[in-house]
């Protein structure tokens, strides 16, 4: 309450940590430069604009791009590229990198494409969707029973673990026969 | 999509290179690109590349130009439609279209079928580098033929490194039982951070202890702090009382020194410092206002001593009046003698040109000096007079010429004609019109010399053996008699050949027929019809005997005979087909006899024939005198005959027909022989000699009349230049008389006519120095004019002010002097006047400061009691620092007051009065030091207390509250959430590499027999049937690929040669490439001179292969081999389409 009687709200940030989800579109980048450009740019704005000392950030990838293959294929790379630029901030901490980029160019005609649909096909058995159960259910025993309750509360969200598994694995390994070639 | 042109703009070492590969039309869309080494193949390929995908960042192109100046771009056929596609090296927007617009990337790439540049690399532009890596992966795909199949369709080169680096990443996350996967790593540590937490945990009964043990701690520490507090204070309000104890002391003397001032004021607005300046500035005001006085009392007094003169301060305007005047006669005086001396010159330049131009001594100069106009008139006719007399005199010179030059040209002309060459010829010459004759004859010489050479010819060909004619003799037969004998006696001929023939046949058959009857016989023994007939006659004749004797004898006699008979029938009976065969045969031998009778003679009869004919055929030989002749050969030399007989009469036409132009050319020739100094010439000299003799005529005739032409004229010229120079003559005499007549009209007797011709420039100068003389008579004048009217004013000047100089001009400077003090007088006077006026100003400006300052001192001491003395600033400035010094203590005495009562919390001063009334300094310091001592007991107490409270608190911190065990928990949930990231990121490996296997098997399945097809047929194809089948051997879970070769024996890929490999892995890209087609993906194949290793039947394969492509798409072959672009050029149907690098 100021002397002319007139209220003011302002924000007093109180918090040391905050914690932010980014999402970059990465439509325009044609190259690793480019992509490298615009993961630093953001970081860099990120950490500026902090309202506290410091940030937990989960960085998500986004658009399309005709590069989503060589991008996921060299995941790895970008989740230490990202992690490196958000340490060189001072400010920021990575948490994890998501990748959900979709292809800019319709569904070709080569022999990966027709692989694809292949997989694809194969991943919407039953016979496939029984194999994965089983090793789900098989591995399932490596974690603490905590950890399985969540992960799979009831019948449903084992199929639909399984299914998500399943296509981001053929994600990957397609990412990996695209880019294979040096 | 096809290319059909592709421009290197700017690109590795093109400038504007075009590769035109024109539009698509041909049966087959091939196309060979030769080049020399280094001439550009490869980089030819990389510009393709670069505009499908665009140019990378390290360029490895960028040489010759850099890389933001590079350029590639092209004509694209895409689904019919041709555009336009630029590629540029920018980072973003780098492809353009037409009209320069920047286009998305999938204006290409969505045309690509989904192909990346390693994947386009790898299948379809094929180098020594891509095949042979291509080739390794299949020969280490370890006998997958559903890998090595998606493959070389997908382009992926190392699929196999793909597969088996994901399943060492999936495995390196997890595998069962295994000790070194991410997972387990995970799991050990989860176990040791569970194993701490149970060694940390205590039980509850112990931890109840712990707590009761804290809370009577704190309790103790509570009660011995309350303690130590009351002591505290009470030590506080000691110290307080000792410190107001010497404050009430000042506080009672401060009250008694400003006792008698209790009515000075409560507050004074005076500075001290302001009363001193005041005194200072009063004291500097007086001082001024003395100083002032003096001053205007002194300018007053030299203000009246100044006179001041109307009539002298007039003199100045009248003298600047004069002044130009003064320096005009100033400057005269030194100019005057020099004006003078000039006139003179003048004067005296005019008589020495006067003297030059004739004119009397003594005379007039000034009346010789004419006007310009005049001037240039007498040097107009003085001119004109000139150029007639000179052109008169010019005209006599050339007439002079003219007639030596007639005089020359006569004597050549009468020479000529005194020297004539040989005439006649040329009238010769045309009354036989020899131009049009020589043509004619040469075609007459010639028509009947080639008639003599074919009659000639016809004769030669006449000679048989060593029989010649010199003349065609007379041939009695003629050729179509002579045709039909040769016929018939061809036809006797072929006859009498058929005859025999059947003759020699029919021998043979007796022969044959003959040799098998004596075969017979022989082999059946059987006694001929001879011997048969011979022993019957020889039985007879004995039974005969033997009859007539009927004796033992003859008995004896008969019976072998008998026998003889008897053994003959019976073996005759024996072989009684044998002998009925002889019989045939006999009767055979008797019929082919008889034939053979029958045709001899036949054939003897022909013969007879024949050799009529022939004799006839020599008789007639004889006769014309050639040796004896077959028919046949006579018959073709009577057509020869005819054929020469033809000749000769052609020969004799063309002769007849000749004759008039040939008699013509003898008569001419006859006509020229005593002309042409040759002995018996042949026409053609004659002519040639004549027609030298004709030139050398004309040419002595265009001579003779060249001559009299030019004597003509000459002599006509001479007539008009007589004309002329009569008439120059005549202007010359005119223009002397005008010339005379104006001077004499000008000048009269003064100057003569021609003494004037020479020089009439110098009338010109002496009006110039006229001209001078003039001016310098003006200017005198005038300067003595000046000096007279400058005198006459100074003088009356002079005696007005009393100033009697000589020279006028010191007296206008006394007068200047006169004039100037007379102006200084008069400002000095105005200076003064200003000076008293500005000090009057001042005088009442220091007035007024001072009774201003005697105003304040009045009002300052106001605020004072009657009793203060104030009159003056110093007793003002007294009375102001006695009271603030009352003020100052007044305060200091409430400053004690408030601090008293606040040390003491009390409300008036009064009641710490009474506080301390019975107090002194020593009883509380007394006070204090027994204080002092109780604090520090209790001090102790209450840290011992402390103490206790921190231990308890940390032994029960250490239960429960410790970081230690949170930590470990928080870290026991880390581990367990990271091994469920990473169990989930091995299932995610996991599930798509068996999605992949799987697809890849399916793949396998689905393709298997089309893909392997085509590789074998392209690869048979390309070894010329040297492997004419590929099959897959189960190798475990895997297949190995294995080549048949002719011998039938299976190879694998690593035993073949490095040709037959590559030719392998260029079936397996034709089969891709045809699966693509059917796929509906065309795209350019770009082979770089892939065929080395290839020899030249497997070469010639290769070429055929990449026609093949060319058919359903379009195939580029870059070569710097000559030999390969002959043989594409050989072996294809539709002839491939060749470039120039």
């Amino acid at each position: 309450m100021t002397i002319d009687q007139a209220i003011e709200i302002e924000e007093v940030p109180t918090s040391a940590v905050e914690f932010l989800h980014i999402q970059v579109d990465v439509a325009d980048t044609d190259n690793d430069d480019a992509l490298r450009d615009i993961l630093r740019r953001t970081l860099r704005d990120t950490a500026r604009n902090l309202v506290s000392e410091s940030a937990v950030i989960r960085l998500k990838l986004t658009g399309r791009t005709r590069r989503r293959w060589q991008v996921l294929r060299d995941q790895d790379v970008w989740k230490e590229t990202a992690a490196q630029y958000a340490r060189e901030t001072g400010t920021l901490w990575l948490d994890k990198v998501v990748f959900d980029l979709s292809d800019t160019a319709e569904p070709g005609h080569s022999a990966t494409d027709e692989l694809a649909e292949i997989m694809k096909a194969i991943s919407e058995e039953p016979g496939f969707s029984e194999t994965c159960r089983a090793e789900i259910e098989g591995i399932l025993q490596e974690l603490a029973p905590q950890r399985r309750a969540e992960l799979l509360p009831d019948e449903a969200a084992m199929d639909q673990l399984a299914r998500r598994l399943a296509e981001a694995g053929a994600k990957r390994i397609l990412a990996r026969m695209k880019g294979a070639t040096p | 999509m096809r290319i059909e042109r592709l421009s290197l703009d700017f690109f590795g070492h093109f400038t504007g290179k075009v590769l035109d590969f024109g539009k698509a039309g041909q049966a087959s869309d091939f196309h060979v690109i030769y080049g020399s080494n280094e001439a550009g193949k490869t980089t030819t390929m990389e510009a393709y590349l670069r505009l499908l995908y665009g140019f990378p960042h390290r360029e490895p192109y960028g040489f010759q130009h850099q890389r933001q100046n590079l350029r590639v771009s092209g004509l694209l056929d895409i689904g019919g439609e041709t555009r336009l596609f630029t590629r540029l090296p920018s980072r973003s927007g780098n492809l353009w279209g037409e009209a320069d617009a920047a286009l998305p990337e999938t204006a290409i790439a969505s045309h690509l079928g989904g192909l990346s540049l390693d994947d386009y690399r790898s299948l379809l532009c094929l180098d020594d580098d891509t095949i042979e890596k291509g080739g390794e992966d299949i020969a280490s795909a370890r006998g997958d033929i559903g890998r090595l199949l998606f493959s070389a369709a997908a382009g992926v080169a190392d699929l196999n490194a793909v597969l088996e680096q994901a399943r060492a990443e999936a495995n390196g996350l997890y595998k069962k039982r295994a000790s070194t996967t991410r997972v387990a790593e995970l799991k050990r540590e989860l176990g040791e951070v569970e194993t701490n937490i149970r060694t940390l945990d205590v039980s509850a009964h112990a931890w109840r202890k712990l707590k009761d043990a804290l809370q009577a701690a704190k309790a103790e520490e509570a009660q011995s702090r309350q303690a130590r507090d009351a002591l505290r204070a009470e030590q506080a309000q000691i110290a307080a009382l000792r410190r107001a104890l010497p404050k009430l002391g000042e506080m009672g003397r401060l009250a008694d020194e400003i006792a008698d001032c209790a009515n000075y004021p409560e507050r004074i607005d005076i500075n001290p410092e302001d009363l001193v300046a005041m005194r200072t500035d009063r004291g500097q005001a007086d001082a001024e206002l003395r100083r002032l006085l003096d001053e205007l009392d002194e300018a007053e007094k030299a203000r009246a001593a100044l006179v001041m003169d109307a009539d002298r301060l007039a003199l100045g305007e009248q003298l600047n009046d004069l002044d130009e005047l003064r320096s005009r006669t100033q400057t005269a005086v030194l100019d005057l003698p020099r004006r003078e001396r000039a006139h003179d010159e003048a004067l005296s330049d005019m008589a020495r040109i006067a003297q030059d131009l004739g004119a009397p001594e003594g005379c007039d100069v000034t009346a010789l000096v004419t006007s310009p106009g005049e001037i240039a008139i007498l040097e107009d006719l003085r001119d004109k007079m000139r150029d007639a007399a000179a052109a008169w005199e010019t005209e006599q010179r050339e007439i002079a010429g003219l007639q030596t030059r007639i005089t020359q040209a006569q004597k050549a002309h009468q020479s000529l004609l005194e020297d004539p060459p040989q005439l006649g010829l040329v009238d010769l010459l045309k009354r036989f019109d020899a131009d049009a004759l020589a043509p004619a004859i040469a075609t007459a010489t010639q028509a009947i010399a080639s008639a003599d050479t074919a009659q000639e010819q016809a004769l030669d060909a006449l000679f048989i053996g060593a029989c010649t004619f010199s003349a065609l003799p007379v041939c009695p037969a003629d050729p179509s008699t002579a045709a039909d004998t040769a016929q018939r006696h061809a036809d006797l001929s072929e006859k009498l050949g058929r005859f025999d023939d059947r003759l020699e046949r029919l021998d043979e058959d007796i022969a044959a027929v003959k040799a098998k009857t004596t075969r017979l016989s022989e082999d059946a023994r059987i006694a001929s019809d001879e011997v048969e007939r011979e022993a019957r006659a020889r039985r007879d004749s004995l039974w005969q005997a033997h009859r007539e004797t009927l004796t033992s004898e003859s008995a004896d006699s008969f019976a072998p005979a008998m026998k003889t008979v008897d053994d003959i029938n019976a073996a005759r009976l024996a072989h009684a087909s044998e002998l009925g065969e002889l019989r045939k045969l006999l009767q055979d031998l008797a019929d082919a006899e008889a034939r053979a009778t029958t045709t001899r003679e036949q054939r003897d009869g022909l013969a007879e024939q024949a050799r009529e004919l022939e004799s006839q055929v020599h008789g007639l030989c004889s006769q014309i005198g050639l040796p004896a002749l077959s028919p046949s050969a006579f018959s073709d030399w009577v057509a020869l005959h005819a054929k020469a007989i033809t000749a000769e009469r052609q020969r004799n036409r063309l002769a007849e027909h000749h004759r008039e132009t040939l008699d013509r050319a003898e008569r001419l020739r006859q006509a020229l022989t005593p002309l042409v100094a040759l002995e018996t010439p042949t026409i053609d000299a004659a002519l040639q000699a004549a027609r030298r003799h004709a030139e050398t005529e004309r040419l002595y005739q265009d001579k003779v009349r060249a001559a009299s032409d030019k004597t003509a004229a000459l002599e006509e010229d001479l007539e008009r230049r007589q004309g002329e120079k009569e008439a120059l003559e005549d202007a010359s005499r005119k223009s002397a008389l005008a010339w005379k007549t104006r001077v004499d009209d000008l000048f009269g007797e003064m100057l003569s006519p021609d003494r004037l011709i020479a020089a009439p420039g110098q009338l010109r100068e002496l009006r110039e120095h006229d001209a001078k003389r003039l001016q310098a008579a003006r200017q005198v004048s005038t300067m003595q004019d000046d000096q007279r009217r400058f005198t006459e004013a100074t003088g009356s000047l002079g005696s007005r002010f009393g100033i009697g100089e000589s020279d006028p001009l010191d007296t206008f400077r006394r007068l200047r002097e006169l004039a100037e003090q007379a102006q200084a007088d008069k400002s000095q006077h105005e200076k003064l006047g200003t000076r008293l006026e500005d000090g009057a100003t001042r005088r009442t400006e220091l007035e007024a400061k001072l009774e201003d300052i005697a105003r304040k001192v009045v009002e300052l001491g106001a605020v004072f009691p009657e009793t203060v003395d104030t009159s003056t600033i110093d007793a003002l400035r007294t009375s102001v620092g006695k009271g603030l010094d009352v003020i100052v203590k007044r305060e200091r005495i409430a400053e004690i007051e408030r601090q008293i009562l606040d040390d003491l919390s009390l409300r008036r001063v009064e009641e710490a009065r009474q506080l301390l009334a019975d107090e002194t300094a020593t009883t509380l310091e007394a006070k204090a030091l027994s204080l002092e001592t109780d604090l520090n007991l209790a001090e102790e107490r209450m840290s011992t207390a402390t103490g206790a409270r921190a231990n308890a608190e940390r032994d029960l911190g250490n239960v429960t509250g410790g970081a230690e065990i949170a930590e470990l928990v928080e870290r026991r949930a880390t581990l367990q959430m990271q091994i469920e990231e990473a169990v989930l990121d091995y299932l995610e490996w996991d599930f798509g590499l068996r999605l992949a296997e799987d697809a890849i098997r399916r793949y396998r399945d689905r393709h298997r027999s089309d893909m392997m097809a085509a590789t074998e047929r392209a690869f048979a194809e390309l070894t010329n049937g040297a492997y004419q089948k590929l099959l897959t051997q189960p190798d475990g879970a895997s297949e190995i690929l294995l080549a048949v070769d002719a011998s039938g024996t299976p190879k694998q890929i690593g035993d073949m040669s490095k040709g037959t490999r590559f030719q392998l892995y260029l079936a397996l890209r034709a089969a891709a490439y045809e699966q693509m087609v059917a796929q509906g993906v065309q795209l350019p194949f770009f082979c770089d001179d892939v065929f080395e290793t290839f020899d030249e039947d497997r070469t010639r394969a290769a070429c055929r292969l990449m026609e093949q492509i060319g058919r359903s798409g379009q195939a580029i072959y870059l070569t710097h081999h000559r030999h390969v672009v002959e043989i594409a050029r050989d072996v294809c149907d539709t002839q491939p389409i060749i470039h120039l690098l």
